[in-house]
């Protein structure tokens, strides 16, 4: 990384509010994404990828409270009162369902077209249906003029999550944040979609974070793929070195829970046990309760996120050197 | 106690807010007092009409009579008391009656649609086409004066709206898995419904009903004081205001007592059914809950 | 060669548009338009397909929450497309179903004794401490211990929720369990738990499965058969080896290249379909995939192909296979 990185986390935690207590979704969490990367957040349910996501857009839940850390773009920390009323849109965030996202009373060229006029302080109405138009052709939208008066109940799926893709890219972001983007459409759409992302990463330079429970799409999309368990990061690498050389045992539970299609297993290995509870996060390593190669310290000591070799992190004790 | 998680995590919503609970202690003194009001009125031959005391007519509001005594020297306030029996009464009977018409019919209604689906919604929407109270007034002086009569009269008016609550929760329900699971385990329609529809369907439709009580209450004391509700000299408290109507000018507390009391009750129950419906918004509940959760 | 258990003949299931004030009906959704296979004894056979392919359909016709338009579903010999009564209930303790999410699958008001007891007691009448006994033997197969008769489906994680549903699915010894994606709503980890249970269970009880799917990697582990079907008819059908490594059908090809797979990334040639699913409500004429598929030929638009085995059990309907 040669200058400052596009957006720099920092020691960020985020709970949940809830009767009786708290969830510590996300705890003591740092990575740095550059311009024009992919990174991948992956992790299963409970991982707290998507919160992260959430509080960098802006976008949380009222019962969520960042209790400490900054998230730092382009220099400005997010979290400060001032920042707060700037609009962000310089960060656009894509969902997992897009027909929720958009209000169905309104035509998709209406919400476009609302979008651009309040993030570029465009007024000129003719000036306004050209970037919009330019915007869904950017997509890969067949017909972008009669999408642009179609309303969402009329457009499928995949056409839906393209045109929430060109709402967000409509304003010239920096970064895009994709939120399970591809969970809900089929295995043919989803190739599509993430083909399309790869190729509007390569024409605009686009920076994106990826938020994913599935390893496979992560390393399809993704330059760097973060590993999330219980609220923590447990692995960081770029794709290729996480595949080929997965250091921590979630990492590696994970990559071999998934049945490949080119060999028939005799039987699937699993990772016993269960998600953590996070009202109550366990002392020590988070995922000491389920890992085969559990030691004492990993009990006791939480492990930090420490770099193993060029491009991989990982937060294990069986890779601190002072532990043997 | 596991079943009902979300009713106690409603419950603790309703017990932190002020007027909330308020509204909660007014329901629970109403059916507190409906309930034991044989026993506690002061005067039980007063309440339920059986005296004529000449020398205590129009009495004012004192200790022995803290509302005053009426046009034939009952006491006022055991028969605002023995009042609340009343429409305790009337308001579990006529929700109840409601239901019981209501709810198998916007159940099978929803669970088959088609066109018994159709039909009997074509009925309920017929019901639901004529002003309310005006059907009840009708029914009820069609029906004749007397308890049973106003609430059946009550009931007929009041069946259609859980018929279509319940027809509406109903087709959610029965798209759901689990309704399938019990098809495909080879369960009849009948159990299907009773076992597993009603159950989930019936929740807005009870919640609504209970609250609905209230409105009960003010439906009857409005055609009891028109003349076509209760008879002379059961103490409804709607009869009891028409009773010390005539006297308003120089014994107005005849007529003020059981007119706080429906005033009280009525809304007692409406802000109990606000709350109600605030705690299940969900935007509303995070706030509440945040603010709960930032003071611990 | 399996001993035949089903057989389901040209099955079809069409179902009406209607609209305007008297519900007249203008055209029809042919979810399913003729498609015939076989289960055996013991064999796991997969439908394959993304949605509005007609797979889910299929399911319910064969558990008989619909009936079929046209065709017939031999079982054991008789055709049960009509029966009703007692041949009914006897056909349903044969054939039963797990479905995709177990928290809507499972009547949040009762508890897991409630739930798995329900199958037994309306079919059995066994005194209640055998009941007890039986349902508690029926939790351990699926490992579960007794402390989770009295709990509610919302107190049971993902995992333990689907297995109390297979468990249920299981207590009247069926022949077959209809499984409609049962593990697609699982966290990657339980996944591969719920895959082992599944196998397990099926060689210890004999079972046939007829799994319904767009996840081709839980397809290799599992099956021994696999349908593709695209907008109501087979496209292709084949031992799972054969259909993995030499799949013949284009749509089956893309299919499979579309998948995610971390570790083929490299070595996989990607064919992304460019455009979208045509609606089942005008399906193409003549060969289905005609418009979207990258080998068309003057021939597809036409007619439609016929069944041609390519191998031994191998069947595929396609142009590029058949000698006009």
């Amino acid at each position: 990384m040669n200058s400052q990185p596009l957006l720099q986390i920092e020691d960020l935690s985020i709970d949940y509010i809830i009767i009786g207590g708290s969830i510590k979704a996300v705890r003591n969490v740092s990575f740095n994404i550059c311009e024009g990367e992919v990174v991948c957040l992956v992790g299963e349910s409970g991982s707290g990828k998507s919160t992260i996501g959430l509080a960098i857009a802006g976008a949380l839940p009222e019962n969520a409270i960042i209790r400490s850390g900054k998230i730092i773009f382009k220099g400005k920390n997010l979290l400060n009162e001032k920042s707060k009323n700037k609009k962000i849109d310089n960060i656009m965030i894509v969902f997992q369902d897009p027909a929720a996202t958009l209000n169905p009373l309104f035509t998709v060229g209406e919400v476009i077209s609302d979008v651009i006029r309040s993030h570029l302080q465009i007024r000129d109405k003719g000036k306004i249906r050209e970037k919009a138009l330019e915007a869904f052709r950017m997509v890969e939208l067949p017909d972008p003029e009669r999408i642009f008066n179609s309303y969402p109940h009329e457009l499928s799926g995949g056409m839906l999550q393209r045109v929430v893709i060109a709402i967000s890219l409509s304003t010239n972001p920096k970064m895009l944040i994709a939120d399970e983007p591809t969970t809900m459409l089929d295995v043919t759409l989803q190739a599509q979609i993430l083909d399309l992302l790869l190729n509007l990463k390569k024409k605009l330079g686009l920076s994106m974070l990826f938020v994913t429970h599935n390893l496979g799409v992560a390393t399809e999309v993704g330059d760097r793929i973060i590993v999330m368990y219980g609220g923590e990061i447990v692995e960081e690498a770029s794709s290729s070195n996480l595949i080929d050389n997965p250091l921590h045992p979630y990492t590696r539970g994970l990559l071999e829970c998934i049945p490949r299609t080119h060999i028939r297993h005799s039987r699937l290995k699993h990772i016993p046990g269960t998600v953590p509870d996070l009202r109550n996060p366990l002392k020590g390593c988070i995922f000491s309760d389920r890992c085969s190669e559990v030691m004492d310290v990993c009990r006791v000591v939480k492990p930090l996120l420490k770099e193993y070799s060029k491009n991989h992190k990982v937060a294990c004790h069986l890779y601190l050197e002072e532990e043997r | 106690m596991k079943r009902f998680r979300e009713q106690r995590v409603v419950f603790s919503l309703i017990v932190k807010k002020p007027i909330s609970l308020f509204s909660l202690l007014i329901v629970v003194s109403f059916i507190v007092i409906g309930v034991s009001a044989p026993l506690i009125a002061p005067y039980p031959e007063d309440a339920w009409g059986l005296t004529y005391n000449v020398e205590k007519r129009f009495l004012p509001p004192s200790i022995e009579h803290p509302f005053g005594t009426d046009a034939l020297g009952r006491d006022v306030f055991s028969r605002v008391i023995l009042g609340s029996s009343f429409s305790l009464i009337i308001a579990i009977g006529v929700i109840g009656l409601a239901l019981i018409i209501g709810v198998p019919v916007g159940v099978v209604a929803g669970y088959y649609g088609g066109r018994v689906g159709t039909i009997l919604m074509r009925v309920t929407d017929m019901f639901l086409a004529f002003p309310p109270l005006l059907l009840a007034i009708v029914l009820a002086a069609t029906l004749g004066r007397g308890l049973l009569n106003l609430i059946v009269a009550l009931a007929i008016s009041w069946w259609p709206w859980y018929s279509r609550l319940v027809y509406v929760q109903t087709n959610t329900v029965k798209n759901m898995p689990y309704i399938d699971s019990a098809k495909i385990t080879g369960l009849p329609s009948l159990k299907i419904m009773t076992k597993h529809v009603i159950p989930n369907a019936l929740t807005p439709t009870f919640v609504q009903a209970a609250l609905d009580m209230g409105s009960a209450i003010l439906e009857a004391a409005g055609l009891s004081f028109i003349g076509v509700g209760v008879k002379p000299p059961t103490p409804e408290w709607g009869l009891l205001v028409s009773e010390g109507w005539q006297s308003i000018n120089y014994a107005w507390w005849i007529a003020f007592f059981p007119g706080l009391a429906i005033l009280v009750t009525v809304v007692g129950f409406n802000l109990l059914a606000d709350a109600l419906r605030e705690s299940a918004d969900p935007r509303i509940r995070r706030t509440i809950l945040m603010r709960l959760g930032v003071k611990q | 060669m399996k001993a035949e258990l089903m057989k389901i003949k040209d099955l079809k299931k069409y179902f009406p548009v209607k609209t305007g004030l008297f519900g007249k009906i203008v055209g029809y959704v042919k979810a399913v338009d003729g498609v015939t296979f076989n289960i055996g004894l013991g064999e796991v056979v997969s439908l394959v397909g993304e949605s509005g392919s007609g797979k889910t359909t299929i399911a319910k016709c064969l558990l008989l929450l619909e009936r079929p338009t046209y065709g017939q579903i031999l079982f054991n010999g008789n055709d049960i497309t009509q029966i009703r009564g007692k041949n009914l209930k006897d056909y349903r303790r044969n054939v039963q179903a797990v479905f995709q999410n177990p928290f809507l699958s499972l009547d949040p008001r009762m508890n897991v004794y409630d739930i798995v007891s329900e199958p037994v007691k309306h079919h059995m009448k066994l005194p209640k401490k055998e009941l007890y006994e039986y349902v508690s033997k029926l939790l351990e197969i699926v490992g579960l211990d007794k402390s989770f008769l009295d709990k509610f489906p919302h107190e049971l994680s993902g995992g333990q929720a689907q297995r109390v549903a297979i468990a249920r699915a299981i207590s009247l010894n069926p022949k077959l369990v209809v499984l409609d994606e049962p593990t697609s709503a699982l966290d990657v980890s339980i996944q591969a738990q719920i895959l082992n249970l599944l196998a397990e269970l099926k060689e210890k009880m004999n079972l046939s499965y007829l799994l319904i799917t767009h996840d081709l990697s839980i397809v290799r582990y599992i099956s021994d058969r696999v349908l593709v079907i695209y907008l109501g008819k087979i496209m292709e059908e084949g031992p799972s080896e054969h259909i993995f490594n030499e799949p013949l059908h284009p749509y089956t090809q893309i299919l499979l290249s579309s998948m995610p797979d971390p570790f083929t990334k490299e070595i996989r040639e990607k064919t992304i379909l460019r455009s979208e699913p045509p609606s089942p409500v005008n399906p193409p004429r003549a060969c289905r995939f005609h418009t979207r598929c990258p080998y068309v030929m003057d021939i597809c638009k036409e007619e439609e192909p016929s069944e041609t085995y390519y191998r031994v059990e191998h069947r595929v309907f396609c142009w590029l296979y058949l000698k006009k």
